[in-house]
């Protein structure tokens, strides 16, 4: 098989006409007919992986819908995007869902706010859209403003629950279960304590954050609310946003401020794995190793206010560079937190994850073999523990994050603690390069100076947030706006792992396996107001769910 | 009369400190965890407030539901009679070792029926693993006093404290393996499965509000100074003069209560199968000290 980038190349070619948008980026514009070919040669020959499909309204362009299949190709260190265009007057594509069983969700979201339909695909139910959404209006097309949804088509509707009675118990976890202080609604069906099936319900809290960027905000703004899709690791959307436009629009960022994005990053993953951590702890009922944890993450909390004025929502990037200087008393500051908070963790967090309860709720629980990982294309530590190595620090270098020498931890077991290991392992990777990065940040400037933002330029950009890789893809549009913005989330892609991991395992053991992803469902849930399940399936309102009552 | 009024006494008396005892271990507790913890008083102070609260009830409940809380408090304060706790008189008579053990298996039942019959399935799950714990430890229970029994030669529990001398191997073997199952029975971690909160939302607590839950909460508390009592009563010499011996209780309680929260402190929860597995391997060694009890060994 091909393994140099020109090689590679040189195979796309075949199928259709490739561009460089900009570093390390192709895109390869390719016949309806064909994409099934090139994804899956894409995907399980050349050893990339499955990222994200994005739909796109382009009538305005050159009169088609466009789809985007991003992947990533870690050995070669490259993106590709297979682009496809669809009639606009009967939008119809082969689905991939087939050979990629990873890609049926972001079909599924396509064919919501687009319609466009992906021929083939097992099942393409409305995935974010709630049920009583009206037919034939796709949200994020660019002929529905946000005025006509919220005042002309929306009309919210009551809807009777209809009680069907069922063999096993079904144990409902959420909307707001109190393991999972998120919105996310999992439906368990027990034998006893054994798990014999389960199904997710996500999308419950849409905020339209894309359609809201697209229509009202400008290129500046849109890092501000890129912040605000995650809670938690906010700053790699932050980030991730800024550097697609930057990529689009060929923008050179000075290297103070790509070292000074790394080191949040960094503070940012550290603080996410001990959060993490806490909570996986508390899950099992290891109050004390919670409480510990979360004492030494307030040290880390506290850095990143000395570094950018607020515990979260850093706000310190722009399209360009970054906003804020760190000078150097907070430099060594900051390397002193580390030192105590490194010896701190190694006593605290080894002895920990060595006690026996740890383990025994751990080890050999909730299973992703490596074939699963690859199929339901995966992403970060649960990736990693499944034994496969990839990491868009170290396969596609952005920031300063070249410049640094750090180790990818990949553990085979595919089980909750490998993913535990993998977390353990990179919080002491990321101290170690938050050292490298402090030391060695060279002077200069802080933002670019020439910050024009052409129009229809596409962008990739790319974060390993503490979940997995990020990645949002812009289109840059008129007037100082974006076209077009697709963020994607770690745990888009890792949600639907879950639902593999639970099958066959006891029900003291589901919380601990979700958490085990370390879920964010804010962030998958960019996108409406669920209450509802559809069809055949039972029905369930958020007050009997609040109530525990389920049968 | 005097004998009456001195076990009432002791009933009263428990009921004023068995919630000061939980705030202690709280804050005990907390100070292990690095955190501040709230005051002593703090389970009384909530305890009072859910008293004052009415008791909100599912939509399908049945009768069980609302009368089990009492019945299980009902249960534990007679419980507490048979023992001698701050004074060193209880309701004896003969044969109070078995409705002893009747007494503890039936709360943990009534316990079970009533959230089973609140209709909630995080309920039923909760009722099902504390009936699947119950059945084991109950069994434990009822062997761990019958060598007792064997051991002092007696059915009375007033005869059996403290249990030495004679100074046995059988009789400290007992003797540990009752605290174990003090600690089993009293909800502590690791073994606090029917109420695991991530899992299964406090499980059999879950439908329960305001007095019911206070009810409920309270015998709980009741239940482990009971068993907390009956383990120094095991230990505590008996001739003793009255004020020093209630000293001495309450003493020995504070220290039975920080000794287990601390021992808490350092656990996760085990999963269900995992602690009936643990609970399994206790059946023979109690088998072996029935046996050197009944020769003296």
């Amino acid at each position: 098989m091909p393994t140099s980038i020109y090689e590679v190349l040189e195979l796309m070619r075949k199928y259709g006409r490739i561009e460089k948008i900009h570093k390390d980026t192709y895109i390869v514009e390719v016949k309806a007919d064909k994409v099934k070919d090139i994804c899956s040669i894409l995907h399980w020959k050349l050893g990339g992986h499955f990222s994200v499909t994005v739909g796109s309204d382009e009538r305005l362009i050159n009169g088609y819908f466009a789809i985007y299949h991003v992947f990533l190709l870690d050995e070669q260190k490259i993106s590709i995007i297979v682009h496809t265009k669809a009639n606009p007057a009967v939008p119809k594509i082969p689905s991939i869902t087939p050979i990629i069983p990873g890609a049926n969700w972001h079909e599924r979201e396509a064919h919501d706010f687009f319609g466009i339909v992906f021929e083939n695909h097992p099942n393409l139910e409305r995935l974010i859209l709630p049920y009583d959404w009206p037919e034939k209006v796709y949200p994020l097309r660019k002929d529905v403003s946000i005025e006509e949804l919220r005042f002309k088509i929306l009309k919210p509707e009551t809807v009777k629950a209809k009680a069907k009675p069922e063999e096993e118990y079904i144990v409902p976890i959420g909307p707001y279960h109190p393991a999972l202080h998120e919105p996310e609604y999992f439906e368990l069906y027990v034998e006893g304590e054994r798990i014999v099936d389960a199904k997710y319900k996500g999308f419950h809290v849409h905020r339209g954050i894309e359609k809201v960027a697209e229509e009202r905000l400008t290129i500046n703004q849109i890092p501000f609310i890129a912040e605000r899709i995650c809670g938690i690791c906010g700053y790699t959307h932050n980030v991730a946003y800024c550097q697609a436009v930057e990529y689009a629009a060929n923008i050179d960022v000075p290297l103070r401020a790509k070292y000074i994005r790394s080191i949040l990053l960094e503070i940012e993953r550290i603080h996410s794995h001990l959060l993490w951590f806490g909570v996986l702890f508390h899950l099992l009922g290891f109050d004390t190793g919670f409480m510990m944890t979360w004492l030494v993450r307030e040290k880390i909390m506290d850095l990143a206010e000395i570094l950018t004025g607020n515990r979260k929502n850093y706000g310190m990037n722009l399209v360009g560079g970054v906003r804020r200087d760190i000078n150097e008393g907070k430099i060594k500051l900051s390397l002193e937190t580390l030192d105590h908070v490194e010896y701190k963790l190694r006593n605290i967090l080894s002895k920990m994850l060595k006690l026996k309860e740890i383990m025994s709720r751990t080890k050999e629980i909730g299973l992703l073999s490596r074939e699963e990982a690859r199929k339901l294309s995966v992403v970060g530590p649960v990736a990693r523990a499944s034994g496969i190595s990839t990491d868009v620090r170290k396969y596609h270098p952005y920031a300063a994050y070249g410049e640094l020498e750090f180790k990818v931890p990949v553990y085979d077991a595919g089980d909750v603690y490998s993913r535990v290991l993998v977390r353990y392992d990179e919080i002491f990777e990321s101290i170690s390069m938050l050292k490298q990065l402090l030391k060695n940040i060279p002077k200069g400037d802080l933002m670019a100076e020439n910050v024009e933002v052409p129009e229809y330029r596409k962008g990739l950009g790319l974060t390993e947030a503490p979940r997995g890789e990020n990645i949002h893809l812009v289109i840059t549009g008129r007037e100082n706006k974006v076209y077009r913005w697709r963020p994607r989330a770690p745990s888009y892609n890792n949600v639907p792992s879950t639902l593999v991991m639970l099958k066959g395992e006891n029900l003291a053991d589901a919380p601990a396996i979700i958490a085990s992803i370390d879920p964010c469902f804010s962030c998958t849930d960019h996108v409406v107001v669920v209450d509802v399940k559809r069809g055949t399936r039972r029905t369930l309102r958020l007050k009997e769910i609040s109530r525990g009552r389920a049968r | 009369m005097i004998a009456q009024l001195l076990v009432l006494t002791n009933i009263v008396g428990l009921l004023l400190i068995t919630p000061i005892i939980d705030g202690i271990e709280r804050k005990i507790k907390a100070r292990l965890q690095c955190r501040r913890g709230p005051p002593i008083l703090q389970t009384w102070y909530d305890l009072l407030k859910l008293f004052r609260r009415p008791s909100i009830v599912t939509e399908e409940y049945s009768l069980p539901y609302i009368i089990s809380p009492y019945i299980v408090f009902a249960n534990i304060i007679f419980a507490l009679a048979l023992l001698p706790s701050i004074t060193r008189v209880s309701l004896s008579f003969y044969g109070d070792i078995i409705v002893l053990t009747y007494l503890i298996a039936s709360s943990s039942i009534f316990i079970a029926i009533g959230s089973i019959s609140s209709g909630s399935v995080f309920a039923t799950i909760g009722a099902n693993r504390e009936i699947s714990i119950a059945t084991l430890s109950k069994l434990l229970i009822a062997l761990v006093l019958a060598s007792f029994a064997i051991l002092k030669g007696s059915l009375t529990l007033e005869k059996l404290f403290p249990i030495m001398p004679p100074y046995t191997i059988s009789a400290i073997l007992a003797i540990v393996l009752f605290a174990i199952l003090a600690y089993i029975e009293s909800y502590k971690l690791p073994f606090d499965i029917p109420e695991a909160e991530p899992e299964i939302i406090d499980g059999i607590l879950v439908e329960y509000s305001g007095k019911s839950l206070g009810v409920l909460k309270y015998s709980m508390y009741l239940k482990r100074v009971l068993l907390f009592t009956m383990l120094i009563d095991l230990v505590l010499p008996r001739n003793l003069p009255p004020i020093i011996s209630s000293l001495a209780y309450i003493v020995s309680l504070i220290f039975v209560s920080i000794l287990f929260v601390t021992i808490e402190t350092y656990f996760g929860r085990l999963r269900i199968d995992q602690a009936l597995k643990f609970m399994k391997t206790l059946i023979p060694i109690l088998l072996v000290v029935i046996v050197i009890a009944y020769f003296h060994i």
